[in-house]
């Protein structure tokens, strides 16, 4: 690869077309092996897809840009506390539609700091809420008969169905 | 139609069994627990839990959470756990032995994070050896409490006959009781890898000086100050240091070269400019300098001694608090506004109690003071 090349271009699963910065792609361990073995030259037709859809690519892009500058050079104390209210800004967004897609995309792109928030917004969410409140947030169905409830509310007592 | 089943979906349960866990592994252990509620999905995930935090106040009742404890750490399966936190009350009573028997439980396996918490009240527990014997431990956090009318619970530490923790990297240790300094040299000698440490409120007989070597891989340490020989912490990056709450032996020592600090703080009852001089001049890369309660009222003749390489070459920023206006506080400001060649910003913060005419005062006098460059910033307050 050049060292000229400062964006490069990926297609998200939905086939629309992206552009990354290359220090904001190297916090993606399978997206820095592209970079190394993939042609990312103006003249170059072949493309890479991503699979992920474009919702979500938007968003794991902006949360690249805007962690590279730190992740390449180190950064002070009121930077990382800048950047850490800046993620919670960034992960307020809409529980069912697209929290999921980022928790999978965290996970497939290798992205270490980004699965760790997604992780840590997913458990706020069931955080305090009791076992019938979780199910409403996620939409998880209830698949245990009525014996079985019985054997689980014995195993743990402390525990409660609602 | 189509738009209301993609939405009722239960897409979290279609996640990959490792990623549900790292996300119960945020949760307390007793909400992670109870998600086997959820559904069959969930059911059979929660004794893989990597992470176990076991809180005393997350239950109502104290037997409730023994109960609890005891049930964990007999169905989980402790090759996967990697990481333990006791949060303990010590207005209750709790036997000392079922302590030791939950921490022997977790440091028979691979924990590589243990985190024992008291919460204020009173009594101590002692650590079981096992603790100090942990060969694949990186994270050790231990902290005792101090509650009302400073009743202190300490996490204590026995007489130790062996200590092996070749793989510790990360020491915090919060009113812990030593029973004497040679315990606490012999714990800090036998962590070769450490690379941040940090100590506030130590207790014990602390009679005499320590004398342990270098921590080779140490790069950031928070610890109070003149307790521990300066040569320890020569290799690191940050080093803070701290005023001690209890009169332990001040501990005298040579200033070694601090070839790596950047980042250094600590705080004066009174000084002199020799030893600030001396400090300085040791570390040769120093770009951040925090000083507290600087009082020193003793004037310097600047055009008599050597700027240290670090004030002319890389000292960045300078915060000073404490500042009195008297001779010494202001020579010294005056001495790194005028020596200090890529300084960025200069603090200085009056002492605590003294009165509001202060700043208009000393922002004259501070101000006439040559910057050696113009795009340093001045903050007085």
């Amino acid at each position: 690869m050049s060292s000229s090349v400062e964006a490069i271009t990926v297609l998200s699963s939905d086939g629309d077309e992206f552009k990354i910065t290359v220090s904001a792609a190297k916090l993606s361990k399978p997206l820095n092996w592209m970079l190394e073995d993939v042609c990312f030259s103006d003249d170059c037709d072949e493309v890479p897809t991503i699979e992920v859809n474009s919702k979500t690519l938007v968003k794991v892009i902006e949360y690249c840009e805007k962690h590279a500058p730190r992740a390449n050079s180190g950064a002070s104390d009121s930077d990382a506390e800048e950047l850490k209210k800046w993620d919670i800004e960034f992960m307020k967004m809409d529980v069912k539609d697209i929290l999921f897609h980022i928790l999978m995309a965290a996970n497939y792109l290798h992205m270490e700091g980004l699965y760790d928030l997604a992780c840590q917004t997913a458990a706020d969410l069931m955080k305090g809420m009791t076992v019938s409140q979780i199910r409403k947030i996620f939409h998880i169905k209830n698949d245990f008969s009525s014996e079985e409830q019985e054997q689980l509310r014995r195993q743990h007592p402390g525990c409660s169905f609602d | 139609m189509l738009r209301t089943e993609v939405e009722v979906r239960d897409r979290i349960s279609d996640l990959p069994d490792s990623l549900l866990l790292h996300i119960l592994s945020f949760l307390p252990a007793k909400e992670a627990v109870a998600t086997c509620l959820l559904s069959k999905r969930w059911r059979p995930l929660w004794p893989s839990l990597a992470t176990l935090d076991l809180t005393r106040q997350d239950f109502r009742r104290l037997k409730f959470f023994q109960q609890f404890v005891d049930k964990m750490l007999k169905f989980v399966d402790l090759k996967s756990v990697k990481k333990c936190v006791l949060r303990l009350s010590y207005y209750e009573y709790f036997r000392p032995q079922k302590i030791s028997r939950w921490i022997n439980v977790m440091m028979s396996n691979k924990v590589e994070h243990l985190e024992l918490h008291m919460m204020p009240g009173k009594g101590d527990f002692e650590l079981p050896s096992s603790v100090f014997t942990a060969n694949n431990i990186k994270v050790l956090k231990l902290s005792g409490a101090t509650g009302v009318l400073w009743l202190i619970s300490t996490v204590t530490v026995g007489t130790l006959s062996h200590v092996n923790l070749p793989l510790l990297e990360v020491l915090h240790l919060k009113d812990v009781k030593f029973p004497d300094v040679r315990s606490l040299g012999m714990l800090l000698s036998a962590c070769a890898l450490l690379k941040h440490l940090a100590i506030t409120d130590l207790h014990g007989k602390f009679n005499c000086s320590l004398d342990i070597g270098r921590l080779n891989h140490l790069v950031t340490a928070d610890v109070p100050q003149f307790v521990l020989p300066l040569k320890v912490f020569s290799n690191a990056t940050f080093l803070r240091f701290h005023l001690h709450h209890w009169l332990l032996v001040k501990v005298t020592s040579d200033i070694p070269t601090f070839y790596n600090l950047t980042h250094l703080e600590f705080t004066y009852y009174s000084s002199d400019w020799n030893t600030t001089l001396k400090y300085l001049h040791s570390c040769p890369k120093l770009e951040i300098v925090v000083i507290r309660e600087f009082f020193c009222s003793e004037m310097l003749e600047s055009t008599t001694i050597d700027v240290p390489q670090c004030v002319s070459s890389s000292l960045k920023e300078f915060h000073l608090s404490g500042y009195q206006g008297k001779n010494g506080d202001f020579d010294l400001a005056r001495f790194i506004m005028k020596n200090a060649m890529v300084l960025r910003i200069i603090s200085i913060r009056r002492a605590f109690g003294s009165k509001a005419t202060w700043k208009n005062r000393n922002l004259k006098r501070i101000s006439t003071c040559p910057i050696s460059l113009m795009n340093c910033k001045l903050l007085l307050g």
